[in-house]
């Protein structure tokens, strides 16, 4: 079965604040939602604005956590810590690709 | 609240101000980002941390800081730039090795360099150098610092790792400090070492080579032993492949590797043949045993191999050690059994050889008198070429000492060893020997009493077999042959004991009588007798008491050397007692003979004279005498009747006695007679009676002179009495020559005073006519007379004449050239050949008497006497008729014209006196004096 290999690939960068709450959260958030609904096609690039803050600045990213969903297409940036799973999944275009 | 001098007072409410505008910032952001947000920036990159997140990174930074450091086994401290304590982990706040460098009680706030800089004792070394690195570190000079340092308490080693790394933010902002104790680390590390290194050892030290190979045949680790063996290092040797250390092993030692490592299971008592460096051959067993990994595969192999040579050597060793104590048990065994010197050898050399294994072993005997040595005994499989090695070996005195190993052993005293045939310069005929597969030698001394009596040579197929324990047990050997030899030679000497005396060397009874059985024997064979004597010495234990034992024994030696001496025969003599010895005397034709060999020992003993003790002695002895076949016809009786005779001897005092009174007797007498006789010539106890011989007309013609002996006991005693005895004294002689001597006279003074005077007839015994002087000594007689030939005429037998033909024609022929008569006596009783008869230079025969009686008896008789004279006259001799008795027989020789008669019926013989008187007075008046032819 290679259905996989038609189904697209989610490629996520959450920029945080070492590991303060919230920023814990929604990596952790982020992580249970990619596991469940995009399994084995999902990359996450953790940015810590502690150590990188230039990255941040040249992301725009002004608040942490912030999500950017590179890929694929649209781009989305999400704030928050991704508590509200529903409307993560829509935001993030994970629903529909439930494997 | 009062502030350091960075801080001027008027600030104080500036910042006061400032601080509540912050925090209502945060609120507000708070209530803007609903709580979700942790930071946030504006477009230039300051970032504000909002104060939730604030709290909870503070707070969590720390926590988890704190539990990740106090997690750790080690203590660490996190120093700033200056060195001080910023934080610590508890295991920080409880270390302390009492190293300076653990900075013992130094918490947060102290400076931990400065500690370390003020440290003295035992760990300033260590502190400094902690110093001087954390210093390294904080400064940018080192990524990282570490080191090991010791410090051991009274009761322990304890060693401890310090590491210092930065904290780096973009630049060093201080470092963490760590000590980790690594004692439990350090030790195992050691305790491998030191098990490595006692491995090493152990491995090193075992009598075997021993190899670890991998799966691949490469060789991970060999022991010392196995890389002196291919002459390289351990280090040279482990890692590389084996082929490369073996170039030359063959493909089954592969294949063997390859079973055991495809099997698991191990191959044992592999035997293989292999050269060492040195080029000498070893004899090597190998064991190949897997190993495994901790997941039950092969890992690879154990080789052990172990230079056996040395045991297998050993082995073969006490092999023929064992071989030659069994020989020595058997030929002791056989030593024990045997007491014949011949098969002692024999059996000694074939158990030398079929249960030592020996290719050879010999005996032989020296013979001092000869310098060689006699091959006694030899057994082997070798050739020929060199079955008497011994035989070539001649050994002269000390100045040339002989060839060989042999003749070496003999003058050395002691074993001549060649362990090396081929290589030795002792061995001759090398060629010979490595032929027969000899490759070394021996050959011992046998002693007897310190004297070298024989040797004992062995041959062995290997080079070197004569080793030191082989040696001792051979020498052993040789010890035991010698006992064995001096062991027969003392039964020999107590056999010759048996039949010995000791003291005189004579033979004792009991081979004195075997002996004597023999002779008698022989004796009977030849029809002669023997006599055994009885030899009684008298009053012997008185000289023994009065001048001792050893005196007494010189005596008895004498005697038996003389009585050795006297027979001419020591074998005929024995000693039977302390002091009888006993003789047999030479083999008699005649009693006659043994008589006088008798009378001649006991005259020669009586008159010896012994010399002893400085003075002469004459020993008186008594004599018993027995003879063969009369008395008895075994030694054994003979003996006993000698036995008895000597008592009897003793019994009636005499000197001697036979068993056989008659004997006694009649010998006695004949001694006697014979004494008489040696004295009647002396004492003119002889006398001439004449018998006159008449002629067919009745006339006296001539006389036949017969010998008559007055013996002053017995009186007239006629020649058969004693004419025998005077030819065994050879006193025939004397008396034939007075007989001839008287005749001769007789007739001389006839013809002197002119009487009438006939022939005189004398007898001649065979012994006067063997005498080569006879003829001279009738010459001698005649010359003195004048008339002597003329009146002489000699009777000899006929037996006697036959006897030596040539001899009698001689002699007779010169007595005829001197005018003597001859005439044949006994004629018809001899073995005449008639050839002969005919030749002989005789005048007449003189028929015996027996043919005479006969002639008248029947018609055979007088045939033959008439032929007899027929055959006389025909060949022109006269005849004399002997013992006529009676007038018919007269007629009768009348009738065959016999010439002349003699006998009873005419006049017997009678002295010259009567003679004269009745004879020759007649014929004075009737006839001339003209003696008659």
């Amino acid at each position: 079965m290679n259905a996989s290999d038609s189904l697209p690939r989610f490629d996520f960068q959450l920029f945080v604040a070492g590991d303060a709450t919230n920023s814990a959260q929604a990596l952790a958030n982020l992580r249970a939602m990619c596991q469940q609904y995009a399994a084995n096609r999902y990359e996450i690039e953790v940015v810590d604005v502690f150590v990188d803050p230039e990255r941040a600045l040249a992301g725009s990213v002004f608040m942490t956590p912030t999500l950017i969903k590179r890929a694929p297409p649209p781009v989305r940036r999400v704030v928050g810590t991704l508590a509200d799973t529903q409307r993560m999944l829509d935001v993030l275009g994970l629903r529909a690709l439930r494997a | 609240m009062s502030h350091s001098d960075a801080v001027p007072p008027a600030a104080e409410t500036e910042i006061s101000a400032l601080i509540a505008t912050l925090h209502a910032t945060g609120q507000r952001l708070q209530q803007l980002t609903s709580g979700e947000v942790d930071t946030v920036a504006d477009q230039y990159g300051h970032t504000f941390v909002l104060r939730e997140a604030q709290v909870h990174l503070r707070h969590h930074e720390a926590a988890k800081q704190a539990s990740i450091l106090n997690a750790l086994p080690a203590s660490i401290a996190l120093i700033d730039t200056r060195g001080v304590i910023v934080s610590v982990n508890e295991a920080w706040k409880h270390f302390s090795t009492g190293s300076a460098a653990s900075a013992p009680g130094a918490g947060v706030g102290s400076n931990y360099l400065e500690i370390c800089d003020r440290a003295e004792g035992s760990g300033a070394a260590e502190a400094l150098r902690a110093a001087r690195g954390v210093r390294a570190v904080l400064d940018g000079t080192e990524k990282s610092f570490s080191f090991q340092y010791a410090c051991h308490s009274p009761t322990r080693q304890r060693w401890f790792l310090m590491t210092a790394t930065p904290l780096a933010d973009g630049h060093t902002s201080g470092a963490v400090v760590m000590h980790l104790d690594i004692t439990e680390r350090v030790e195992i590390a050691h305790a491998l070492d030191q098990q490595r290194a006692e491995l090493r050892v152990l491995v090193d030290l075992l009598p075997a080579m021993i190899w670890f190979k991998d799966t691949a045949n490469r060789i991970l680790r060999i022991n010392q032993r196995a890389a002196d063996a291919v002459g390289r290092t351990v280090a040279d040797i482990e890692g590389r492949p084996c082929a490369e250390i073996y170039p030359g092993e063959a493909a089954d030692y592969y294949a063997d590797d390859r079973l055991v490592i495809d099997s698991g299971a191990a191959k044992r008592g592999i035997i293989e043949t292999i050269r060492d460096p040195a080029g000498n051959s070893r004899c090597i067993q190998t064991d190949k045993v897997p190993y495994f990994n901790p997941d039950g595969q092969v890992a690879g192999i154990v080789v052990l191999s172990q230079d056996i040579t040395e045991s297998r050597l050993a082995e073969v060793r006490i092999r023929r050690l064992n071989r030659g104590y069994l020989v020595l048990s058997q030929i002791n065994a056989l030593i024990v059994g045997e007491s014949d010197r011949a098969r002692l050898f024999h059996e000694a050399c074939r158990i030398a050889v079929e249960t030592g294994e020996f290719r050879r072993a010999w005996i032989g005997l020296v013979d001092h008198a000869t310098l060689t040595i006699v091959p006694a005994a030899s057994a082997g499989r070798s050739s020929d070429g060199l079955q008497w090695a011994g035989e070539s070996l001649l050994q002269r005195d000390d100045a040339a000492p002989g060839h060989g190993p042999g003749a070496l052993a003999v003058h050395a005293r002691q074993a001549i060893i060649i362990n090396d045939v081929a290589g030795d310069p002792r061995t001759q005929n090398a060629g010979k020997y490595a032929e027969a597969g000899v490759r070394a030698l021996v050959v011992l001394p046998v002693f007897v009493a310190g004297d070298v009596v024989a040797v004992f040579g062995l041959h062995a197929g290997d080079v070197d077999y004569f080793d030191a324990a082989e040696m001792d047990l051979l020498r052993e050997l040789a010890n035991d042959i010698g006992f064995a030899i001096d062991h027969i030679g003392k039964a020999e000497r107590l056999s010759y004991l048996a039949y010995y005396d000791a003291l005189t060397g004579l033979a004792n009874r009991t081979l004195f009588l075997e002996r004597a059985g023999q002779r008698l024997r022989s004796a009977a064979g030849a029809g002669h007798g023997v006599a055994l004597v009885l030899i009684d010495l008298e009053r012997f234990k008185s000289i023994n008491d009065s001048l001792g034992q050893t005196a007494g024994n010189e005596l008895l030696r004498q005697v038996a050397t003389w009585l050795s001496a006297s027979l001419q025969d020591a074998t005929a003599v024995g000693r039977v007692d302390a002091d009888h010895f006993v003789v047999m005397l030479p083999e008699a034709d005649s009693p006659g003979d043994t008589a006088r060999y008798l009378q001649k020992l006991i005259a020669d003993f009586h008159d010896q004279a012994f010399p002893l003790e400085g003075a002469v002695f004459r020993i008186a002895a008594r004599f018993g005498v027995a003879l063969f076949p009369d008395d008895a016809t075994d030694a054994e009786n003979l003996f006993r009747k000698a036995e008895s005779a000597l008592k009897s001897a003793q019994a009636s005092g005499s000197r001697h006695a036979f068993y056989t009174q008659q004997m006694t007797a009649s010998v006695a007498r004949r001694l006697s007679l014979e004494n008489q006789l040696r004295q009647a010539l002396d004492n003119d106890e002889f006398v001439l009676h004449y018998q006159p011989k008449m002629s067919a007309e009745g006339r006296v013609t001539s006389a036949e002179a017969l010998i008559r002996w007055n013996d002053p006991r017995t009186g007239l005693t006629l020649p058969g009495q004693f004419i025998s005895i005077l030819e065994e004294t050879g006193l025939i002689h004397d008396v034939g020559r007075w007989a001839l001597r008287q005749a001769i006279s007789d007739y001389q003074r006839w013809r002197d005073a002119a009487t009438p005077a006939v022939r005189l007839a004398v007898n001649v015994s065979p012994l006067q006519l063997r005498n080569p002087d006879f003829v001279d000594e009738v010459r001698q007689l005649l010359n003195s007379s004048r008339n002597g030939a003329e009146g002489l005429e000699l009777e000899i037998t006929e037996g006697m004449i036959m006897a030596d033909i040539d001899h009698s024609i001689a002699s007779l022929q010169a007595l005829r050239d001197m005018g003597v008569r001859v005439a044949i006596d006994d004629f018809g009783t001899g073995f005449s050949s008639l050839a002969y008869l005919a030749r002989l230079p005789v005048d007449s025969l003189k028929i015996d008497r027996s043919f005479i009686n006969d002639m008248t008896q029947s018609p055979q008789g007088l045939v033959l006497v008439s032929t007899m004279i027929t055959l006389a006259h025909s060949l022109s001799l006269k005849v004399v008729a002997e013992g006529v008795e009676n007038p018919e027989q007269s007629s009768l020789l009348r009738l065959l014209r016999c010439d002349e008669v003699q006998g009873n019926l005419y006049g017997e013989a009678v002295p010259r006196a009567i003679f004269e008187a009745t004879y020759l007075a007649g014929a004075q008046q009737s006839a001339t004096s003209v003696p008659t032819t």
